[in-house]
């Protein structure tokens, strides 16, 4: 049996091996919030957060991130309540066709765990591995900027 | 199903993923997976053999990770491209490392993809070639029974016979070093290189000594380019070094099959030479 660590939750799963991580989390876990688009590693809709860092999980094995803290987009809210980043995705009309959010939030989130003040080209060159086929990446950039000022906020009040 | 099956490797020491090579002779090494998951659903959409076994690297953490050792900088070989882009040791002896690593390909790939994966592959277009062969890196590689060695400027060459697995890639580290890294790509985005020139030189009292230029045209594997280094061995900086450069390209040297790219080769090397130069004069 392998298990896998998917937003701090432990699932047991009955793998041979060949199967993505991709494949796991929307046919065996049901977790569909991970899009599959290109299915070869050029889009970016497949990613995920692998230890806070972003990788895309259509070129992972699921058997070699065991014992690794997974996260997809599913583990981002609290309920009801949304994350900082997605309300900033919404308030900033970032999200069109959202086809592409969930991989853009989670690329945003792994930025500014470790840079919580992102200038525009830092911001460029984290999301780089992004395609938004509505061509909205100026209001994807400004809600980075506005999660940031989001989330800063939200830490100065705790 | 995105990939046919196969049997799935983990080995969790060096011993045993070189005991496994062994006895699996066809099996096909996993490092970051972002060359190979993509290779193997290729090949199994245009409907040929996808390998049996597939040994995965990603449980051996002896083989991960950067060191100073004595005189040299060791990179694990499943070190992967963000950790070589945002090490201490490597931003303070060479960051021309993390230069070549923040070039390639995205965010998400750099998470992935491993130096090692990028020498071993044996792509011509491989990006860490040209930066490996001019610092004077050696490959090193473990077998069941051996340890070997290989300078970075052998592994690369058309008639170099690689075997066993890569395990570490060593770069001395030295005083005065001055080395640049410019590539070419068709889009400003993510992107493979047309052509990169790495140009390494060391400053003593004024004197360009140690020099190594590493030319990959795209097509074929690095290679040095040995007139231009002898052109400019020794020379002083206050002679013409733009000029003995540029005079002694030869774009005729290499795979480069049209006019434009033959300007390209000499317009961007004009530009590295210029940005060495700028360079020594900044840390001066």
């Amino acid at each position: 049996m392998t298990t896998l660590n998917i937003n701090e939750k432990e699932y047991q799963l009955d793998l041979k091996g060949h199967e993505t991580l991709l494949e796991v989390l929307r046919d065996n876990l049901g977790l569909t919030g991970t899009k599959t688009a290109c299915n070869e590693a050029e889009c970016g809709a497949c990613t995920v957060l692998v230890d806070n860092n972003s990788v895309l999980s259509c070129i992972i094995l699921a058997k070699d991130v065991e014992g690794c803290s997974i996260e997809t987009i599913e583990g981002l809210s609290h309920e009801e309540e949304l994350h900082p980043i997605q309300q900033a995705f919404l308030d900033n009309g970032a999200v069109q066709c959202g086809f592409c959010a969930p991989g853009f939030i989670l690329s945003t989130k792994a930025l500014l765990d470790k840079n919580p003040e992102p200038n525009l080209e830092e911001i460029k060159k984290s999301l780089d591995g992004h395609i938004c086929r509505c061509g909205g990446y100026l209001k994807i950039f400004d809600a980075v900027k506005d999660a940031s000022k989001k989330l800063n906020n939200h830490d100065t009040k705790k | 199903m995105l990939l046919n099956p196969f049997n799935y490797h983990s080995p969790k020491t060096l011993k045993e993923a070189c005991n496994l090579l062994d006895t699996l002779k066809n099996a096909r090494i996993l490092s970051g997976g972002t060359f190979l998951v993509n290779n193997l659903k290729s090949l199994k959409r245009r409907g040929l053999k996808t390998p049996d076994d597939i040994i995965s690297l990603q449980k051996i953490p002896e083989i991960k990770g950067i060191q100073i050792k004595s005189d040299k900088i060791m990179i694990g070989a499943m070190t992967t491209l963000n950790n070589i882009a945002q090490d201490k040791n490597v931003e303070k002896h060479y960051p021309i490392l993390r230069i070549v690593s923040e070039n390639i390909a995205s965010t998400q790939i750099r998470n992935m993809a491993t130096i090692g994966g990028n020498v071993a592959c044996r792509y011509a277009w491989t990006e860490f070639a040209s930066c490996l062969i001019a610092l004077e890196a050696t490959l090193h590689f473990a077998e069941k029974k051996k340890l070997k060695e290989i300078s970075a400027e052998s592994f690369f060459k058309n008639n170099a016979k690689p075997e066993g697995l890569l395990t570490s890639i060593s770069i001395p580290i030295k005083k005065d070093i001055i080395a640049i890294y410019k590539r070419v790509s068709k889009t400003p985005g993510v992107d493979l290189p047309m052509l990169t020139v790495c140009i390494k030189v060391s400053l003593k009292k004024n004197t360009l000594l140690d020099v190594r230029v590493v030319i990959n045209d795209g097509a074929s594997f690095s290679k040095r380019d040995v007139s231009i280094e002898k052109a400019l061995e020794g020379s002083n900086l206050d002679e013409n070094i733009e000029g003995k450069f540029l005079s002694n390209l030869n774009p005729e040297t290499y795979k480069l099959d049209n006019e434009y790219k033959k300007e390209l080769l000499r317009i961007h090397s004009k530009y590295a030479i210029q940005k060495l130069l700028v360079q020594i004069n900044d840390n001066a």
